[in-house]
C-alpha cells in the first residue's frame, strides 16, 4: 500500500510536471518538435541522404551551380552544384555529434570539478575556483578559439575546445549547488554518522543536483550548437569541403550580394531555430523543474 | 473596552494553484473591540496569518483571492474600497507587524527614509516635519538616541530593535489597530517579553487595540483578553482567554493546551503532543477536520458533517465547533475546575511577572491549570 | 569611507591582479601549447633556417622559459608587445591603441542600450507577469539569447542595408570626424551586438524583480500602505537592480565575443576584426597581445563594477564587519 502511495505521488509529480513545462503554451510544443525533428535527422543523416534525398553532400557538379530549387535539388544547389537540403542534413549531424560529446565531456568534468570544490572547501576548492574565475575572465569565445587553435582542426579538436567552454559554467553550479546542500540537515546527519566522504557526494548530494543539471545540459546543447557553427564559420572549426552549418553560412555569405541567398539563408534559419527552440526548452525545464517557480505562472 | 472596531464576517480567501483550490481561510469570522488585545492561535498552516492578510488585502495574487465575506471596519466594508481608498487605511488605521523583523525592513533604504514615507504617505507633512515625527515615534517605541538612527540601515540594528522600528512605523500614524502576526517568534526571550510590554503599552497609552496571531500560549495568557483558536482555516474555537485556558470544549484546544510545557509544574507530567498532521486544505474532508486526530471522536463526528459553531457561555462568548461535551471526557466538574485554576494562577502570575520586569497586565487573565494544561512561558 | 568598505576594495584588487597575473602566464604559454612550432607556421615551411633561426632570437625563443615570461611580461607591461607579422611588421601596441577606441565607440552605446532598454523590459515584465506582455517579451528574449550574431548580422546587411538601403552596409566614422555619420554606421553593428546582452540583462532583471516582490519587506511596504507605484519602482526596483551591476560586468566579457563577428562581418577596423586577422593569419604574437589586452579590459572593467556594486549595496559599504 505504500508503494501504491508512492507511486501515485510520482505520478502528480510527474502530471504536475508535464502541466507546468508546457503551460508556457504553443511555443513550447514547437520548440519540442524542432528539436525532436533536428535530432533524428542528425541521428539518421546518412539514410536520410542516400535513400530519401539521393543526393551525396560533397557531389561537385560544375555544370550545375545555384540552381535554383527544383524536384531534384530541393534547396537547390550551391557555388560547387553541391546539393543544399543534403548538406544541411549532413551539417546537422556535425552539429549535433560536436554539442552533444562535448557537453558530455565538458559536464562530466566541470561537475567533478565543482563536486570537490564545493565538498572539499580549503585548498582544493580555492584552487579550483580561482582557474574557474580566470577562465570567465577571458572572453569565452577567445577562449575557445584559442583552445582549439591548440587542439588543432579536427572534429575530436573542435569538440575538445567546446568542452572547456563549458567547463566554468558547470563548476559553478555545482559548488553552489553543494554548498546549498551541505548546508542541509540531512547531509549532516549522514556524517554524523560516519558515512563516508564518497558515498555522500555519490549518493546524496549528487542526486539532488539532477534537476539544474538537466537545465544546464539542455541550454548547453543549443550554444555548443551554435558554438560549433561559430568557429565553422571562422573556418577554424569544421574545414570545407565536410558540411557544417557554420561554413555553409561563411561560404554562402559571399554570394549574398549576388544575392544568392539560399547559400546561408537555408542553413542559418536552420541553425536558429534549432538553437532558439533548445533555449526555449531549456527555460521552460527550469521553470517546471523548479518547485519554487512551480504553481506560478 | 469600547465600541466595535473590527468586525470580520464569514471570510473566504482561497489560493487557486495547479493542484486545486486551497481553502486556506474557510468562513471566519471574529470581532475586536476599542483597546482590547484578542490572539488569533494555531498550528502553521492553519491560516491564521492568511486571514489576517486578507483583513489587509495583501494577498499575493494570483494565486491568492479573497472569495467572500465582509471586513467591517467602524462600520464599512473594507472589501468593498477601491485599492487606493485601501491603501489609505493600511498604516495609518490598521497598522501591521511581521514575525521577521530581520527582512521586514528593506534592506538598501535607511530606517529613516522607510518610516518618513510610511508618515508622509498618510498625512501631507513636509520632509522634514515627517522626520521630527519619525524621530518621535522611534523614541515613543523605546529606541535610544533616535536620532543618529534614523540614518542607519536595517542591517546595523539588532532584531529587537527592528521589530520596534516596524512598531514605530505603526505608532507613526497614529493608526487604531496594530495587527501584530507572530511579533515575537523570531526574538529572544527576553525581547519577547520586551515587544510585548511595549505593545501592552500602546493599547493602554494611546488607546491601541491589538490582534496578535501567535502559537505562543504562554504570551497569549499573560496579554490577551479573547481568544480565537483556528484549525484548517476555520476558527473552532473562541473565548475569553479565562474560560478558554480553563475549561477548553474543543479537544484541538484541549490538544494545545496540553502540548505546551510548563514551567510551574512542580509534579512531573508529560506533554502530549497532538498526534498527526492538519489536513490537506486542497482535499478537506466533509466531517470535522480535527476527526483524524481527534482523542474523544464519537460516532456522531463520523457520521455527521463537520460542525460549526456554537454557543457555550453567553457570558464568557464562549463558542466552540465540536458535538462533544468534552468536561464528560475530563471526568470533572468545571466548578473545580475553575478553582484549581485561580490557585494556580497566583504563581504563574508571580513567575510571569518576574521574568518579565514589569506587572502582567491583568492578573485575571493569567490562569493556569495543573490538569488541563498549560501556562507558561514557552521556551 | 568606512575600513571594511576599503578592505573589500583591497581584496577585490588583490584578486584581480592575482587574475591578471595567471591570464599573463596562460597567454604566454600559448605559443609553447600550440602543436608544431610557432615561428616555422608564421613564417611557412618553405622560410630558409637562419631566418626562422633569427625570429626566433628576436622572440627570445631560445631563452629558458621563466626568463622568456619575464622579458615578454616586462614588455607587455609597457605596452611593447613586439611587432606583427601579418601586418608586415606594424607595431602591435601602437595598432592597438588606435584600434581599442573604434570598438569602445561600439561597446559602449551598446552597454548602454542594452542596460537601459534591458532594465526597462526586465522590470515591466516581472510587474506585468503572466501577461501577453510578459509572454512575448519572453519569447522574443529567449529568441535573441539565441541567435547567432554572425548569422543576424548577415540577415541584416541583406535587409536593412542592401534591400532597403537604410544604413550603410560596411565602414566606419569615427564620431569626432562626423557625428551623425557615425550614428549612421554604427546603428546596424550595435543593434546585432546589444541582441545578446540586451537578452541576458533584461532577463536578469525580470527574476530578480520578481524575487524582490516576493520579499517580506515589500509586503511590509504594502501593508504599510505605501503607493503601489513607489513600492515597484522605488522600494522593488533599487534592490532588483544592485545585482544588475553584475551581469553588465558579465556582458563586457561576452561583448569582445560579439565585436569578432560585428567589426568582421561590417568591416570595422577595431580589436575583434584584429583578433579576427591574427587567428585566420596564425600571428600568434599578435593573438597573445589582444588576449591579453582584452582580458585585462575585461577585468578592469569589472573590477570597477564591483566596487560601484559595493557602494549600492549599504550591507557592503557600511558593514562592521563583524558580521551579524
Amino acid at each position: 500500500m505504500a508503494n501504491d502511495h508512492s507511486s501515485n505521488k510520482k505520478n502528480t509529480q510527474f502530471r504536475l510536471f508535464m502541466k507546468t513545462f508546457f503551460s508556457r503554451g504553443i511555443i513550447v510544443k514547437i520548440s519540442l518538435v524542432i528539436a525532436v525533428i533536428f535530432i533524428i535527422i542528425a541521428v539518421f543523416a546518412v539514410p536520410i541522404g542516400r535513400f530519401v534525398l539521393r543526393q551525396d553532400p560533397l557531389a561537385v557538379d560544375l555544370a550545375n551551380t545555384f540552381a535554383k530549387p527544383s524536384g531534384e535539388h530541393l534547396l537547390g544547389t550551391d557555388a560547387y552544384g553541391r546539393d543544399i537540403l543534403a548538406r544541411i542534413v549532413y551539417g546537422a549531424q556535425m552539429s549535433l555529434i560536436c554539442s552533444v560529446f562535448s557537453c558530455i565531456l565538458g559536464a562530466a568534468v566541470g561537475t567533478l570539478l565543482g563536486l570537490v570544490a564545493g565538498y572539499y572547501e580549503g585548498a582544493v576548492g580555492t584552487v579550483i575556483m580561482r582557474y574557474v574565475d580566470v577562465q570567465m575572465s577571458i572572453p569565452s569565445l577567445i577562449f575557445i578559439i584559442v583552445i582549439s587553435l591548440i587542439t588543432g582542426n579536427s572534429l575530436f579538436g573542435v569538440i575538445l575546445a567546446l568542452s572547456f567552454g563549458l567547463i566554468p559554467n558547470f563548476v559553478r553550479l555545482m559548488y553552489g549547488l553543494v554548498l546549498q546542500l551541505k548546508g542541509n540537515d540531512y547531509v549532516t546527519a549522514t556524517r554524523l554518522v560516519g558515512v563516508r566522504q564518497a558515498k555522500i557526494m555519490f549518493l546524496h548530494i549528487l542526486p539532488n543536483t539532477f534537476p539544474s543539471m538537466i537545465v544546464m545540459l539542455t541550454m548547453s546543447l543549443g550554444s555548443n550548437i551554435m558554438l560549433e557553427s561559430t568557429l565553422s564559420f571562422l573556418n577554424i572549426g569544421i574545414r570545407v569541403p565536410t558540411p557544417s552549418w557554420g561554413n555553409m553560412i561563411s561560404e554562402g555569405y559571399s554570394y549574398i550580394l549576388r544575392g544568392e541567398l539560399m547559400l546561408s539563408f537555408a542553413p542559418g534559419i536552420c541553425l536558429m531555430l534549432v538553437v532558439i527552440a533548445f533555449n526555449i526548452l531549456g527555460d521552460a525545464l527550469r521553470d517546471s523543474l523548479d518547485p519554487r517557480l512551480r504553481g506560478k505562472i | 473596552m469600547g465600541e466595535r472596531l473590527l468586525e470580520v464576517k464569514d471570510l473566504c480567501t482561497s489560493f487557486f494553484t495547479y493542484t486545486g483550490e486551497v481553502k486556506a481561510v474557510d468562513h471566519v469570522s471574529y470581532y475586536l473591540d476599542e483597546q482590547e488585545i484578542i490572539a488569533v492561535v494555531g498550528e502553521s498552516g492553519c491560516g491564521k496569518s492568511v486571514t489576517q492578510m486578507s483583513v489587509m488585502q495583501i494577498i499575493q495574487s494570483p494565486p491568492g483571492k479573497i472569495v467572500g465575506g465582509e471586513v467591517l471596519y467602524q462600520g464599512k466594508d473594507l472589501l468593498k474600497l477601491s485599492p487606493a481608498e485601501m491603501r489609505k487605511i493600511r498604516g495609518a488605521e490598521i497598522a501591521m507587524i511581521f514575525q521577521e523583523p530581520m527582512t521586514a525592513l528593506n534592506p538598501v533604504i535607511t530606517v529613516g527614509k522607510q518610516l518618513t514615507e510610511v508618515i508622509r504617505s498618510h498625512s501631507g507633512l513636509s520632509k522634514k516635519e515627517a522626520w521630527k515625527k519619525g524621530v518621535e515615534s522611534l523614541e515613543a517605541v523605546g529606541i535610544p538616541d533616535p536620532e543618529a538612527r534614523m540614518k542607519n540601515y536595517p542591517f546595523e540594528m539588532s532584531g529587537g530593535m527592528r521589530q520596534r522600528v516596524c512598531i514605530a512605523i505603526a505608532v507613526a500614524c497614529n493608526s487604531k489597530m496594530i495587527i501584530a502576526d507572530e511579533p515575537t517568534t523570531a526574538l529572544d526571550v527576553t525581547t519577547q517579553a520586551q515587544v510585548m510590554e511595549l505593545l501592552q503599552e500602546l493599547v493602554v497609552k494611546y488607546k491601541k487595540s491589538v490582534l496578535m496571531v501567535t502559537h505562543n500560549l504562554g504570551l497569549v495568557t499573560r496579554y490577551a483578553d479573547r481568544i480565537y483558536v483556528m484549525y484548517a482555516g476555520q476558527v473552532i474555537e473562541s473565548g475569553t482567554t479565562e474560560c478558554l485556558m480553563t475549561a477548553p470544549k474543543h479537544p484541538y484546544t484541549v490538544g494545545l493546551l496540553e502540548s505546551v510545557p510548563s514551567l510551574d509544574d512542580d509534579k512531573e507530567k508529560a506533554l502530549v503532543p497532538i498526534e498527526g498532521t492538519p489536513p490537506n486544505l486542497a482535499n478537506m474532508p466533509e466531517t470535522c477536520p480535527f476527526l483524524p486526530r481527534c482523542r474523544y471522536a464519537a460516532d456522531k463526528c463520523r457520521n455527521s458533517v463537520k460542525p460549526s459553531l456554537r454557543l457555550v457561555d453567553e457570558k464568557t462568548n464562549h463558542y466552540t465547533a465540536c458535538y462533544l461535551d468534552l468536561d464528560e471526557h475530563f471526568g470533572s466538574d468545571p466548578e473545580t475546575l475553575g478553582q484549581e485554576a485561580e490557585e494556580a494562577g497566583g504563581q504563574a502570575r508571580k513567575s510571569a511577572a518576574g521574568e518579565a520586569g514589569t506587572p502582567a497586565k491583568k492578573s485575571a487573565d493569567v490562569k493556569a491549570d495543573e490538569q488541563t494544561g498549560k501556562e507558561g512561558v514557552t521556551l | 569611507m568606512n575600513s571594511s568598505y576599503s578592505r573589500y576594495i583591497i581584496k577585490r584588487i588583490l584578486v584581480s591582479v592575482l587574475v591578471i597575473f595567471i591570464i599573463s602566464v596562460f597567454v604566454f604559454l600559448l605559443m609553447h601549447l600550440i602543436p608544431g612550432d610557432p615561428v616555422r607556421t608564421m613564417l611557412g615551411g618553405e622560410t630558409d633556417e637562419a631566418v626562422v633561426q633569427a625570429y626566433r632570437e628576436k622572440l627570445h625563443l631560445t631563452e629558458p622559459l621563466p626568463v622568456q615570461y619575464w622579458l615578454w611580461l616586462k614588455n607587455a607591461l609597457r605596452g611593447d608587445f613586439g611587432t606583427s607579422y601579418a601586418l608586415n611588421g606594424q607595431d602591435i601596441g601602437e595598432l592597438l591603441w588606435q584600434r581599442f577606441p573604434i570598438t569602445m565607440s561600439l561597446a559602449v552605446p551598446c552597454i548602454l542600450v542594452s542596460t537601459i532598454l534591458g532594465v526597462l523590459l526586465g522590470v515591466l515584465s516581472a510587474i506585468h507577469r503572466g501577461s501577453v506582455f510578459d509572454q512575448i517579451v519572453t519569447v522574443i528574449l529567449t529568441a535573441m539569447n539565441g541567435v547567432p550574431i554572425f548569422w543576424i548580422g548577415i540577415v541584416f546587411i541583406w535587409v536593412f542595408g542592401l534591400k532597403l538601403r537604410w544604413f550603410p552596409v560596411m565602414g566606419y566614422t569615427a564620431p569626432w570626424d562626423n557625428f551623425i555619420q557615425y550614428l549612421r554606421t554604427i546603428a546596424m553593428p550595435v543593434t546585432v551586438m546589444s541582441f545578446g546582452p540586451l537578452s541576458a540583462i533584461a532577463r536578469q532583471t525580470r527574476t530578480n524583480m520578481l524575487e524582490v516582490i516576493s520579499q517580506d519587506y515589500i509586503r511590509t511596504a504594502r501593508a504599510d500602505g505605501i503607493a503601489e507605484s513607489s513600492i515597484k519602482y522605488r522600494h522593488a526596483l533599487k534592490n532588483a537592480l544592485i545585482p544588475v551591476v553584475t551581469i553588465v560586468g558579465i556582458q563586457f566579457r561576452w561583448l569582445v565575443g560579439g565585436s569578432l563577428f560585428t567589426e568582421q562581418i561590417f568591416t570595422i577596423n577595431g580589436i575583434g576584426r584584429t583578433v579576427m586577422l591574427a587567428i585566420t593569419s596564425r600571428d600568434y604574437t599578435m593573438i597573445q597581445a589582444c588576449t591579453f589586452i582584452i582580458s585585462v579590459f575585461v577585468v578592469g572593467v569589472n573590477l570597477l563594477l564591483d566596487i560601484l556594486y559595493g557602494w549600492l549595496d549599504p550591507r557592503i559599504r557600511l558593514s562592521s564587519g563583524k558580521g551579524e
